[in-house]
């Protein structure tokens, strides 16, 4: 890569280059460097050793051996909805490959999920149940062809997840002695072993013969033709420009948020969203937020409260859905989700300044097991006896579970985008919506739900492959793609990556924006917003690779926040906590029981399209025995 | 919060943190077999790297790239320097779920470790100070 460097960088380089001197110094004198494996170090109070070494521009051994790829099916994402989609389209013989921006098993939300939930009539889960317990926590307008689907299928992935080891059971860190010091070594090393699921996300790949790649941003899905040949991206920590040459892509490319520290899912940025929006696609159920909601005295900080949470194993959860039990999950919903069956239209109305203040509580912290059935696996756990979920709003910007992505059609059960050869999967990714305007059915459905959506999508893209030829990516394509890869390192001026991200969270983060939202504070972020598309995103700057990967991030986040105060700006109505406005506070069932659709017109803006969900979702045809 | 190094001579150059970070806080100087933490501003203090560092090399500080303090402060009335010095340690948040008494609504199973076995003040955030950051 092309990186031009500024006097101002080749300063940086040696006041480092002196430092090192110094560190290195010490090193010498010092400790000789452990060799690799040894998994224990005394250190002796007084002799450590603070300091970093300078710092080199890329990290070489990542660097790949070749620099183009053809497959059949090319995979992005490496999470829950990605390695599906893999799994399931190597198994079907084709030739497939699998890239993702962090390392597989920890990038995106894939290493947070707390609890996994699946369906099981032999257990006695009622179907009918569950659905008229999505069905009422929906709105009314989550889509229960897709619930089907997880009712049918959830307890097969369930079994093909925990045949990899995800699903291993080991005490929480609460009921060990290492708790009380929080010795999470003592913990990693004595109860968690090789018990940890995250490793062996890429161990699932490397037995399945997966060839993947670490640490890689696609920026540009290719359409030649009207027809998708591939992918091009680049390595952050390298430089590397990447070509993918490839039969049929699964997008699985995760949710987004704006924050700066403190959340840990933030390298979702919505790269996947911005690229299908460009590509022409529609993209719906921006509008709803996902309150991600942390300690009110730390906000944004997941680790006061959350830490050794996040050790834990992913525990089963759900379970005995009856009817009876569907009633108590009813009482739970009207209190996540602000319903009141005592209103007119069984809404609450919200008060955000209250909420913000209030004393920090233990509502959500359980996985719920609804049914008091003895011989119950999914007996979920309180995943941690910290005190969580007080205000919501740290993943700000972050859209709803489930409800955001490509929308693929009223009908469409396997991610087909109506581009020949491009599937999408996943949060954020693929807008399934079983849960319409909240996500208020449990825990434990999101990583169950996503796998099977990228299993569907991987099976598709595996028989789409099976019958296309492998066209080539052009060089005038791979040109223009670098050229807009490399943008940010050639400016000779620009904005920080990191500035942008601070005023963009600062515009969107207000509780007036994300939660009680008005047409006037709605319009004046977008104006904001709109201000940043135009002047700020083809400003930023980058001085290395990593830079690089940053201010394509911005521009992708900035794109989707514009798409997301667009929806919100079009819903003149309230949903509950997930979407919520100050001056249209109750629901409007005849205008707005529709999904809104965003996609890009010919002159270039984001233009408006309203469709209405299936009428049999609705209220209408609920069987009187599971009226609730 | 952000990750910040606890002795760099502990890093036995496992590589897990480069391999692991989602955010690409890390570079790798190979001749010393040392990590480098290269853009803490850009840690989302999920703290993977620091669960996984088989050295022990790591710690995660809240002096560092500290987000969560002037909003904290904004809107509680909380002095930045009660979060820094003290660190919101469960006694505190004990102390206000006492005064409401929602605290009672404990689920059972969540005793074990139970919130009144940590003192104030401790276990403290620093490593070697009481044991691993957690508050």
């Amino acid at each position: 890569m092309n990186v031009r460097r500024s006097r101002r960088d080749f300063l940086k380089d040696v006041t480092l280059g002196t430092s090192g001197v110094a560190a290195m110094g010490v090193l010498g004198a010092g400790q000789a460097a452990a060799a690799p494996g040894q998994s224990s170090v005394s250190v002796k109070s007084g002799e450590r050793l603070t300091r970093e070494l300078p710092v080199p521009d890329t990290y070489e051994a990542d660097r790949p051996k070749q620099t183009e790829y053809s497959v059949d099916v090319l995979v992005i994402g490496g999470g829950y909805a990605g390695i599906n989609a893999a799994y399931s389209a190597k198994q079907a013989g084709r030739n497939v490959m699998l890239v993702d921006k962090g390392r597989p098993g920890y990038s995106g939300q894939s290493p947070w999920p707390g609890t996994f939930n699946f369906f099981d009539p032999d257990l006695g889960d009622d179907a009918q149940a569950f659905r008229e317990a999505m069905r009422y926590s929906a709105e009314y307008f989550g889509n229960l062809d897709w619930i089907d689907i997880w009712i049918r299928e959830s307890k097969a992935m369930y079994e093909r997840i925990k045949s990899w080891g995800f699903l291993d059971m080991y005490p929480r860190m609460v009921e060990t002695k290492y708790f009380a010091t929080r010795d999470y070594y003592g913990y990693r090393d004595n109860v968690v072993k090789d018990h940890e699921r995250r490793p062996k996300f890429v161990e699932m790949l490397d037995k399945d013969g997966i060839p993947w790649l670490q640490h890689v941003m696609i920026t540009n899905v290719i359409l030649q033709d009207k027809e998708c040949v591939g992918a091009i991206g680049f390595q952050f920590t390298t430089g590397a420009i990447l070509t993918f040459h490839a039969k049929a892509v699964v997008m699985a490319m995760g949710n987004g948020c704006i924050t700066p520290t403190g959340h840990p899912i933030g390298d979702n940025t919505f790269d996947g969203e911005y690229i299908a929006y460009n590509l022409g696609l529609p993209i719906g159920g921006k509008e709803f937020e996902d309150f991600h909601t942390h300690q009110s005295f730390a906000p944004g900080n997941n680790w006061i409260g959350s830490d050794a949470r996040f050790f834990d194993p992913d525990f089963l959860c759900g379970g005995n859905m009856t009817i009876d039990s569907v009633r108590r999950a009813k009482q739970q919903c009207e209190s996540s989700i602000q319903k009141s069956p005592t209103s007119p239209d069984g809404l609450k109305y919200i008060d955000t300044v209250t909420i913000s203040h209030q004393v920090p509580t233990r509502g959500g912290n359980g996985s719920p097991n609804y049914g008091k059935n003895p011989k119950e696996v999914r007996m979920g756990k309180a995943i941690s006896p910290y005190v969580q979920f007080d205000a919501p709003g740290a993943a700000v910007g972050m859209c709803l579970h489930l409800s955001s992505g490509v929308f693929c059609g009223m009908d469409d059960t396997d991610g087909t985008t109506g581009i020949p050869g491009l599937y999408v999967a996943g949060d954020g990714m693929h807008m399934t919506n079983p849960g319409g305007g909240n996500y208020a059915m449990g825990n434990g459905f999101t990583s169950c739900f996503v796998s099977i959506e990228g299993d569907h999508a991987g099976k598709s893209a595996a028989a789409y492959s099976s019958k296309a030829s492998l066209t080539k990516i052009s060089d005038e394509n791979i040109a223009m793609a670098r050229k807009e890869i490399e943008l940010p390192a050639n400016l000779d001026k620009g904005f920080s990556p990191n500035w942008a991200r601070d005023v963009l969270q600062g515009v969107m983060a207000p509780y007036w924006v994300m939660k009680n939202k008005t047409e006037a504070t709605l319009q004046a972020a977008l104006t904001q917003v709109e201000y940043m598309r135009d002047h700020v995103a083809p400003r930023l700057l980058a001085r290395n690779s990593h830079g690089l990967r940053l201010c394509h991030e911005m521009k992708h986040k900035i794109q989707s926040c514009e798409l997301k105060l667009r929806a919100a700006l079009a819903r003149k109505e309230s949903r509950g906590g997930n979407f919520y406005r100050d001056d249209y506070p109750r629901r409007n069932d005849a205008e707005f029981l529709k999904y809104i659709i965003q996609k890009k017109d010919e002159n270039g803006k984001p233009a408006l399209n309203f469709v209405p969900v299936k009428k049999e979702w609705t209220t209408a045809g609920i069987p009187v025995d599971y009226k609730l | 919060m952000a990750i910040e190094r606890y002795d760099l001579n502990a890093c036995i150059g496992c590589r897990n943190c480069i391999n692991i970070c989602p955010m690409d806080v890390y570079r790798f100087d190979e001749t010393q077999n040392k990590s480098i933490i290269a853009y803490p501003e850009n840690c989302q203090a999920c703290g993977m790297c620091y669960y996984m560092c088989l050295g022990g090399s790591l710690q995660l500080s809240l002096h560092s790239h500290m987000f969560p303090i002037v909003p904290m402060s904004a809107t509680h009335g909380i002095d930045a320097n009660h979060f820094l010095n003290a660190a919101p340690n469960l006694t505190n948040i004990e102390e206000r779920l006492g005064k409401t008494g929602e605290y009672a609504s404990e689920p059972k199973d969540a005793t074990p470790g139970d919130l009144k076995n940590s003192e104030p003040g401790g276990p403290g955030m620093q490593r070697g100070a009481g044991g691993p950051i957690g508050v």
